[in-house]
């Protein structure tokens, strides 16, 4: 009862505070963002577990947290809203090679982003080449190439 | 700050933008940033326990109680009796059975000589020379308000209320 009770507190606790972060919080993982995610695990143990040693808990707490996850997954295919609430909405970022300026201010997400996504995704060098760039649910940007002229 | 107009997508994208939804998001976790950021200031004030909002005293002369008014739940928290006046014997000083209940006691610091087990309280017996303090080391062991009720010979008896977080 209590491991159970501690375990739900701690998954919708965590569910609060990080969709209240936004999806860019922890999206690429930087060297930095990897530490402050461990550190994070290392706090939230104490509170999932206590004192208590025992695999009967350990158990009880894994069951738990994936039953939730298992549940929430049901509500969000089931309705819309719910997965938007607890997922979000993507976002469209570049539109035909122009940057959507305030909506990439408000989502905290700047040129250099999209054009490191290029890079990486799509080898692209420009922002120009880029046809699409979407800042999906996940918190990652893809890029949608503007097709090459044919030769 | 307003956004573009919803874009009119060429029909290459097939993609579910909800501006209108966004914009409510964007304004909600606005709204909480400052939330947990007043929350991380409180908590350094001590509404969750050890700090200035936490710190209470009550009492007289005879005898009086540093306590936290916040706690947690099993974690340390200092019950501080301060005991006046000349006493050069025996002190005993006795702690309520409701708020025993709802504690456990780590240590005693200094350690009774004795202790004495009653219907409705637990009586604890300290040599003493002068003023003196003693300090319980309790966990509290449920959540929730408890309060506490405790008592020297010759002294008014006092009463304390703890609100611990779970």
């Amino acid at each position: 009862m209590d491991a159970v009770m501690r375990a739900a507190a701690i998954y919708f606790f965590l569910l609060i505070v990080f969709r209240l972060a936004g999806q860019r919080t922890l999206a690429n993982l930087t060297t930095f963002d990897f530490v402050l995610l461990l550190v994070i695990a290392e706090a939230t143990q104490q509170g999932l577990l206590g004192a208590d040693f025992s695999v009967t808990t350990a158990f009880l707490v894994i069951v738990t947290l994936v039953g939730i996850d298992i549940g929430l997954s049901l509500l969000k295919n089931r309705f819309v809203g719910v997965d938007k609430l607890l997922e979000g909405v993507p976002l469209v970022l570049v539109a035909d090679g122009k940057p959507l300026k305030a909506r990439m201010e408000r989502a905290r997400i700047d040129e250099s982003d999209v054009l490191m996504a290029a890079r990486e995704r799509q080898g692209l060098e420009r922002l120009d080449q880029i046809r699409y760039a979407v800042l999906e649910r996940t918190g990652q940007i893809s890029i949608i190439p503007k097709r090459q002229p044919a030769l | 700050m307003q956004v573009e107009a919803p874009l009119r997508l060429d029909r290459q994208l097939e993609i579910e933008e909800d501006l209108e939804f966004q914009q409510r998001e964007w304004h909600a976790q606005r709204v909480a940033w400052i939330g947990l950021a007043l929350l991380a200031i409180s908590a350094v004030f001590g509404l969750f326990g050890t700090g200035p909002l936490s710190d209470s005293i009550v009492g007289t002369d005879g005898l009086e109680l540093r306590y936290e008014r916040f706690g947690r739940f099993e974690r340390l928290t200092r019950l501080r009796f301060e005991l006046g006046g000349e006493g050069h014997e025996t002190t005993r000083l006795s702690i309520g059975r409701a708020y025993l209940d709802a504690v456990q006691i780590e240590h005693i610091t200094p350690a009774p000589a004795k202790v004495e087990a009653r219907p409705d309280r637990l009586v604890y017996e300290f040599p003493r020379q002068g003023p003196a303090a003693i300090t319980f080391y309790v966990k509290p062991d449920t959540f929730g308000l408890i309060s506490g009720e405790a008592q020297v010979e010759h002294a008014a008896p006092l009463t304390f209320k703890q609100f611990i977080y779970p």
